[in-house]
């Protein structure tokens, strides 16, 4: 698998890392490196195999639907980096 | 007392040889002794509280099965307003407002906390030098790193800087740092400890575990950590074994799996150390049968699609705005997201969210992830296959002792090799642990012990057994050879 | 602009919140109008080490529905993990259900307007969270997010591209709001976001049978809205197409304001969802027993209805249909009727009285300050003849204006029980007639019409107590009488 620096940028901004020119080549062997080493599993004989989700071969245990008073906002907002009357602040979105 | 398993500790405070507050003392001494290894992210103040009141407890005779023992946790398990980094700048002061349920239940079990280790930024590194706090060093050769991602953990046991620690492990994060600094670290069955609270790197690989002296060291903390959680999804409704009292129980006709060609492309060195364990363990009855595993070659690759696609999305979360590092002065939304980011997280990590990004977009998803679950499945076929006829398969954990620091930092590939042994444990889900096996010029090695599923007991058992012929585990940094 | 050369097609995806007391993925309260991120957990706000648990209280909501648009039950389903960066969403990405939805290949049977019936197939209908709220304008160049919503559960229910113009998308839009409401999956308040539509619009020529280019229009929270938008949408299509340019595939948002739709800016930037399955849960396994269980709970549903009231009552087909639209109206018919036994009286209170007072006020019955246990009172008494008809509005106007007030209590305190007693209202007729000597003697020679003046006047005399019937008896007794000894 070869990364060109058109694969680069794209990934980086679903990603949502800023890149410049000069970190295009460190982040082309590191993706390379990851993504040459993955390719060897094509050799596995996978045909009609079911992909494994979960190492727990067991399913899904539902939870009661009963409302939990917290009273943690306080707490919470005193962690995060900008808030104004509990609203958590962020540059203006423009939808 | 330092010198003492965490068992022995137990005893001596029954004994009343010593107290809470003396042992948690040393042990503050002794990390201020050794602040050069770096083991510590930071240090609980109320440590020598905790132990006090743990005193009292035992004055008053309410017993519990950890009551004072100091026990250091990786800084990727919150704790309830205490500093927990994931040893990333991105946390560098995230004040978790709660607690993760190995803490909680650590705590219940009498447990001083007394510290949060060192790690790889988000459990992602084999060296423990992606940690934005700096790397820690091998207590046995301080040139030298003590593995990763659990390396301060890992460290801090080998330098008798607590009774004991956890860690967790992705890709052999508790296996390979246990191996290079000459502990016993085991990684359990997917689903045998609750996640809640552990900072998620690949959300079905990892799992916490304990990092001891010794097996029996790890069977306590094993036994108190476990258990279903309510506030995790993947965790077993299985009952817990009594770990501890089942160790030392008599071992009858126990046969282990040997995959021969792991052995043949070995450093003869560290192959002779696994032959010798090989033959310590049927001079005490364990028989060895030989194994196949044809897909544990693809455990690497798959592993290195799975991990990083999985940790792409856990870590969208830290994006500055509800937590965490937030760039100064952003001019718009996406460079808050963007800056924040790039900013707040290192290369490896970065590395690794990248690659994951891209196996797991529209053109790539069946190439990769969907490639890679399949392989996954083969791998865990191979082991339930394999475990119709052994009940437990030993591997070496490392393909050499502790490496230098920086001598593998920017060979990527190489770094990624280390998991070799060790990834297709936590790609079937599988409880493996590392014990100490002998030492390479000087260092420690350890020997790895895979179990079958929710059988922790057994390898537990085996490691028990083999280090009650051997005194590798019991060997200090600095006091050896 | 041609319309006749044009065809519209048009798919909805409708986001409908499930009544839960608990968000899906955490023990928050999902209740409305809280104080901003007060109703927000680790879970929600995505905090380092969280783990989503399931509720167990949104799978009976979606299999009902899934039962009653005739659709396949998935026994195993799960969810995964839908990624893309923006403030109201904690994780990064949004946990839902791409792979294995709950529901799949349903369909509903709609009546528009110009008459017959038109079945809308549902692709699926999903499981997943909601995200929170942006609030803009707090302070200049800041957005505040607020994420008590962030969490709710919703059922994203996407149907086939089969409605050809904005009112079938409306009356289907009708027919799943008034099913979920039926159901007590959803309360279906628009204006607190618990329905809300997408609009996937797309144009092409007549007879044409590949689909033309698409735009998706978000977040339509009213009827009358999402057929404006729709309108709004195949004029632009239309206009763009017949210039010969080309129709962009885009999201757009609806501005109620100006009543047009515009680009979603947001929505420029590198989009891939990169969905995959969620490690954090395992597969969600139902049994047939547990979906069977559902089926035989079902409440009854509407057409059902129409079809027992029609049976049961009197009514006509405008009334059943009246009554039968809306649960919350038809409840409070139910419950007037057990009340009263007067299935025809409570229908011609609900359907005259009742509902211009709520179009006027512009609330619904639900609101309504009068209960159905008042009216019954006012219903029962103009039968019993306490009251006139005309005295009973004016009763349901004091009560809907004091809000609350106790029938009978009124009708005491107030003194509006009807003059029956046939000496007090003998006297009043003889002293009216007496002092009419002219009116008398015109309705004697015949002008029978002056009936009419006579019982105003005792009515004026009385404030409309006296019975009317018992009066119309007395005046033309007495008057007859006058007959008699005249001349």
């Amino acid at each position: 698998m070869t990364v060109n620096e058109k694969t680069v940028k794209f990934i980086a901004e679903l990603a949502n890392f800023r890149i410049e020119n000069e970190d295009i080549p460190g982040l082309v062997t590191g993706m390379e490196t990851i993504l040459e080493m993955a390719a060897s599993m094509n050799e596995a004989k996978t045909n009609n195999v079911l992909p494994m989700l979960n190492p727990l071969d067991e399913t899904q245990i539902l939870r009661e639907d009963k409302a939990e008073e917290l009273k943690q906002k306080d707490k919470f907002s005193s962690i995060a980096p900008e808030t104004l009357e509990g609203l958590y602040l962020v540059p203006k979105v423009v939808e | 007392m330092l010198d003492q398993t965490l068992t022995e500790q137990l005893t001596s405070l029954k004994n009343g040889d010593y107290s809470s507050y003396e042992l948690t003392d040393a042990y503050i001494k002794n990390i201020e002794k050794h602040r050069d290894l770096n083991c510590y992210i930071s240090l609980n103040e109320k440590a020598l509280e905790e132990a006090k009141r743990a005193d009292l407890l035992r004055s008053k005779k309410e017993m519990k099965p950890l009551l004072g023992i100091p026990i250091a946790h990786k800084d990727i398990f919150c704790e309830n307003e205490v500093k927990t980094t994931a040893g990333s700048k991105m946390l560098e002061n995230f004040l978790s407002p709660y607690d993760a349920t190995v803490v909680s239940k650590l705590r219940e079990a009498g447990a001083v906390s007394i510290g949060k280790t060192n790690m790889d930024e988000f459990a992602m590194g084999s060296s423990n030098e992606t940690s934005f706090f700096g790397p820690v060093k091998n207590p046995w050769d301080e040139s030298r790193v003590p593995g990763g991602s659990s390396g301060g953990s890992a460290a801090a046991v080998s330098a008798r800087l607590c009774s004991a620690a956890t860690g967790t492990d992705t890709g052999g994060s508790i296996r390979q740092p246990a191996s290079f600094c000459g502990i016993t670290g085991l990684k359990p069955t997917y689903g045998r400890v609750s996640r809640w609270g552990m900072i998620a790197y690949a959300s079905s690989l990892d799992q916490a575990g304990p990092m001891a002296i010794s097996a029996e060291d790890c069977a306590i903390i094993l036994r108190e950590m476990s258990g279903y959680d309510e506030k995790d999804s993947t965790s077993s409704k299985l009952q817990v074994a009594d770990y501890t009292s089942l160790i030392s129980k008599p071992i009858d006709r126990v046969k282990i799996g040997i995959f021969r060609p792991l052995m043949e492309d070995l450093d003869t060195r560290v192959g002779k150390l696994l032959e010798e364990t090989i033959r310590e363990l049927e001079k005490n009855g364990v028989s060895f049968v030989e194994i196949e595993l044809p897909n544990f070659g693809f455990a690497i690759p798959a592993y290195y699609v799975i991990a990083p696609a999985e940790c792409s999305a856990n870590l969208s979360r830290y994006d500055g705005v509800r937590f965490g590092y937030r760039c100064d002065n952003p001019i718009d939304l996406k460079d808050l997201y963007q800056r924040s980011r790039t900013e707040g997280l290192g290369r490896e990590v970065k590395n690794r969210i990248m690659a994951g990004t891209f196996a797991l977009t529209a053109g790539y998803y069946d190439a990769y992830y969907n490639k890679a679950q399949q392989v996954r499945r083969l791998i865990k076929n191979d082991f339930v296959e394999a475990f119709k006829k052994v009940d437990a398969i030993i591997a070496p954990t490392t393909p050499s002792a502790a490496f230098r620091l920086g001598e593998k930092s920017n060979r990527q590939k190489e770094m990624y090799l280390q998991d070799i042994y060790t990834t297709s444990a936590n790609l079937a889900g599988l409880p493996a642990l590392s014990m100490p096996a002998g030492f390479l010029n000087n260092l420690p090695i350890g020997a790895q012990l895979i179990g079958n599923y929710f059988d922790e007991r057994l390898i537990l058992s085996i490691a028990h057994l083999y280090q009650t012929q051997t005194d590798w585990h019991l060997t200090r940094p600095g006091k050896k050879e | 602009m041609n319309h006749s050369n044009w065809e519209a097609v048009i798919g909805l995806e409708i986001h409908v919140q499930l009544s839960t007391n608990s968000k899906i993925f955490s023990a928050s309260s999902t209740a409305f109008g809280a104080e901003p991120n007060d109703q927000a957990n680790e879970i929600d706000l995505g905090l380092p080490g969280t783990l989503p648990a399931v509720n167990s209280g949104i799978f009976p909501k979606a299999i009902a529905f899934g039962i009653c648009i005739d659709a396949n039950i998935s026994k195993t389903s799960r969810f995964d993990r839908k990624n893309y960066f923006y403030p109201d969403l904690p994780k990064g990405y949004q946990i839902t259900q791409m792979e294995i939805p709950i529901v799949t290949n349903g369909k509903i049977e709609i009546k528009p307007i110009t008459g017959g019936s038109k079945t809308i197939r549902i692709n699926r209908a999903h499981l997943e969270e909601d995200a929170g709220k942006s609030i803009h304008g707090l302070i200049p160049n800041m957005t505040g997010i607020d994420l008590n919503r962030a969490g709710i559960p919703l059922l994203e229910i996407v149907s086939e591209p089969d409605m050809r113009n904005a009112e079938e998308a409306e009356i289907y839009a009708k027919s799943i709001h008034q099913l979920v409401t039926y159901l007590s999956i959803s309360d279906g308040n628009m204006a607190e976001g618990s329905f809300r539509c997408d609009a996937n619009v797309s144009v092409r020529n007549r007879g044409e049978t590949v689909l033309g280019v698409r735009t998706e229009t978000k977040n339509i929270n009213s009827f009358k809205f999402l057929k404006n938008a729709i309108n709004y949408e195949i004029d632009r299509q239309i206009t763009i197409l017949e210039s010969g340019a080309k129709v962009e595939q885009e999201t757009r948002l609806y501005d109620s304001v100006k009543n047009e739709t515009r680009p979603m800016r947001s929505k420029e930037t590198a989009t891939d969802y990169r969905y995959f399955p969620e490690p954090d849960l395992l597969p969600v396994v139902l049994d047939e027993a547990y979906i069977e269980e559902i089926r035989l709970t079902l409440p009854e549903l509407p057409t059902q209805k129409k079809d027992r009231y029609s049976q049961d009552y009197d009514l006509n087909e405008e009334e059943v249909f009246f009554l039968s639209n809306d649960l919350d109206l038809a409840e409070y018919f139910e419950e007037c009727v057990r009340l009263t036994g007067d299935a025809k009286q409570s229908a011609n209170w609900l359907k005259g009285e009742m509902a211009s007072r709520l179009s006027k006020h512009e609330i619904t019955i639900r609101e309504a300050p009068v209960s159905a246990n008042n009216l019954s009172r006012i219903i029962i008494r103009i039968a019993d003849g306490t009251i006139s008809s005309k005295i009973g509005k004016k009763i349901f106007s004091a009560i809907w204006e004091n809000n609350g007030m106790e029938v009978d209590h009124l009708i005491e305190e107030k003194n509006l029980s009807q003059v029956s007693d046939e000496n007090e209202l003998q006297m009043i007729v003889s002293e009216i007639i007496r002092n009419n000597p002219k009116q008398v003697k015109q309705f004697l020679d015949g002008k029978g019409k002056l009936l009419g003046y006579f019982v105003g006047l005792v009515m004026k005399e009385t404030s409309g107590k006296a019975n009317p019937k018992q009066l119309n008896e007395l005046i033309l007794k007495r008057l007859n009488s006058e007959k008699k000894t005249s001349p």
